[in-house]
């Protein structure tokens, strides 16, 4: 094992739509440390989604690099290259639902996951399995139940307990609270803290809520169109901003005497100095 | 009869709505049911020999030893129409397991592949799909021997159009949701996310399309035997039945033909109902 690379690295990474016309991914570089965890912020439509579905693969990068603990990946989509990223880099959707086959049993869906990365014994295999849903929380009862048959705060416990279950070094999560409801979403967030601290995978956290990445966040880096713009510890950079920006961002957060007109006029300023 | 192919699935809706959806849907279950318990046990259930000739008793009307009279030859209608079932339910069988077999590969190595796969099948199945389907099983006899086997093949060939283009777009929507994308990223062959994902999820639309073929298939290949493309005498069909009985009707003994007509028309309708109701309840599950 080489502890000193980071878990992920990406270079100058970029992706355009429409033969160029949108910049979603404009250059960008950061890197996750083994065990670490990295938030990435921005309003709607600064490339947050399509940074999280270059990591993993979902999407294929017009340039730039993608290492997974100093190897760089193999660009190509064979299934062999799939799986291989697979067992390193792992995704949470957004939806729950959508990600989940509405006919497969969430037992089921663990099992394939772990039969096609792991080479199990019988016995080794059902105890993984129990591992896996204790983990995530889930019980028999939901193991046995169809997606429909569960709650969002369910669903999403079943995704992460499946992309676990590939083992992976890093779990890439893209607004995987926001449909959730408060206290449901400190219980994903709590579980996830819990489960990095168990197994020592690494979070990428993509969310448009700064308290939700100051909460599972060691670092985090600010995207706007499709830049990031400002990056650091988390702690640091939500205490002491540095970028008009990311100073804008917070003060959005709704609070205690907070005006959204005072807001929508500051975006305007701000967005009439870019 | 031509006609019917080109129109058969133009005309989905209307009947499954008119009737209250459940009870129609029991209904025809129940009348099909018959009908295939009749096939199967038609040797108990037939008082005659269906093909018992008997010319001093031809043209009879309803009688105790015939309660649905006889044919021109004598033949007793009931025996022959129960009989007829077999031929009458296994060669629209026949037709759309054939059809939906290759429709449905079709369709979905289509979607799944996309590019110059999905353009070449797509070409050959429209240019299928121009042949009218009467005129394939009309060449195919010639070429091989009237019969009920060119005809279930040739109209196989012939449906499987419909079942492709439905199965493509039902794949091709499939394809693409998040957790096909999501199975496909963990590095399944898609071979087996196709047999245990995509398949099931979009079977009952496969159903829906294959009763509805499976009534229209009835009507064309009772068609093809009426033009005496199909079942060969002596054997039952109900196809063949009305054309035998054509005489019959001139000289005032309707039964012969009017019966197996009937017979056809529940069949036919029962299937639609049940192809409407399955895709009734797709769309319901689906809002
Ligand atoms: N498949 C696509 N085709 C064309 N444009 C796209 C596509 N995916 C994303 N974009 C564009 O790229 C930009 C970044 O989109 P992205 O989904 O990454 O934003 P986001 O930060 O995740 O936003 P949100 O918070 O709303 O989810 C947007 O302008 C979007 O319109
Ligand atoms: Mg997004």
């Amino acid at each position: 094992m080489t502890a000193q690379h980071p878990v992920t690295r990406v270079e100058k990474l970029r992706r355009t739509y429409d033969h160029g016309k949108v910049v979603a991914v404009n250059d960008i570089s950061f890197e996750v440390p083994v065990g670490g965890s990295l938030g990435i912020v921005g309003e709607s439509g600064s490339g947050k989604t399509t940074t999280a579905k270059l990591i993993v693969g979902l999407e294929e990068p017009d340039s730039g690099r993608i290492f997974f603990d100093g190897q760089e990946i193999g660009t190509g989509s064979s299934r062999k290259l799939r799986r291989q990223r697979a067992r390193t880099v792992q995704l949470v959707f957004q939806d729950p639902y959508q990600s989940l086959d509405p006919r497969q049993t969430v037992g089921g869906a663990i099992d394939e996951v772990l039969r096609l990365h792991t080479e199990l014994s019988t016995s080794a295999f059902a105890k993984r399995r129990a591992e896996l849903l204790e983990q995530v929380g889930l019980g028999v009862r939901e193991a046995a139940a169809l997606p429909r048959e569960l709650s969002g705060g369910q669903r999403q416990r079943v995704a992460i307990a499946r992309a676990l279950a590939a083992n992976p070094r890093l779990l890439v999560l893209d607004e995987a609270v926001a449909a959730l409801d408060v206290s449901i979403q400190a219980q994903i967030l709590n579980l996830l803290s819990e489960i990095r601290r168990e197994t020592g995978v690494a979070l990428v956290f993509v969310s448009h809520d700064l308290e939700v990445v100051r909460w599972v966040a060691d670092d985090v880096v600010v995207m706007f169109r499709g830049s990031i713009i400002e990056s650091g510890p988390t702690a640091e950079v939500l205490q002491r901003p540095e970028h008009p920006y990311t100073r804008l961002l917070l003060s959005s957060v709704p609070r205690l005497g907070w005006d959204p007109a005072q807001v929508s006029q500051a975006r305007r300023e701000f967005l009439a100095t870019q | 009869m031509a006609v019917m192919t080109e129109s058969a699935l133009v005309r989905r809706r209307g009947l499954g709505r008119r009737f209250g959806g459940n009870k129609a849907m029991t209904l025809s279950i129940g009348v099909l049911t018959l009908f295939v318990l009749v096939a199967l046990f038609a040797p108990w259930l037939a008082p005659h020999d269906p093909n018992a000739v008997s010319l001093a008793n031809s043209l009879q009307g309803t009688s105790a030893d015939h309660l649905l009279g006889t044919d021109q030859s004598g033949r007793d209608v009931l025996s022959r129409l129960i009989y007829g079932a077999r031929s009458s339910l296994l060669g629209p069988l026949g037709v759309v397991v054939g059809a939906t077999l290759l429709g449905v590969t079709i369709g979905v190595v289509a979607a799944w592949r996309g590019g110059w796969v999905d353009t070449a099948l797509s070409r050959a199945i429209e240019l299928i799909f121009a042949f009218p389907g009467v005129l394939l099983a009309i060449l195919l006899v010639s070429v091989l021997s009237a019969g009920l086997k060119a005809t279930v093949l040739a109209l196989a060939i012939a449906y499987t159009p419909y079942m492709a283009r439905m199965t493509r777009s039902a794949a091709l929507s499939e394809r693409h949701r998040p957790y096909i994308r999501a199975l496909e990223i963990q590095g399944f062959p898609a071979v087996s996310i196709i047999v245990r994902h995509l398949l099931p999820n979009i079977a009952p639309l496969v159903l829906a399309q294959a009763s509805l073929c499976f009534g229209y298939a009835m009507i064309d290949l009772a068609g093809l035997s009426f033009l005496g493309f199909g079942v060969q005498p002596p054997q039952a069909d109900w196809g063949a039945m009305i054309s035998e009985g054509q005489v019959a009707l001139l000289q005032g003994a309707p039964l012969s033909a009017l019966a197996p007509g009937v017979l056809i028309v529940c069949a036919v309708v029962g299937f639609s109902l049940i192809g409407e109701g399955v895709a009734d309840r797709i769309r319901r599950a689906d809002r």
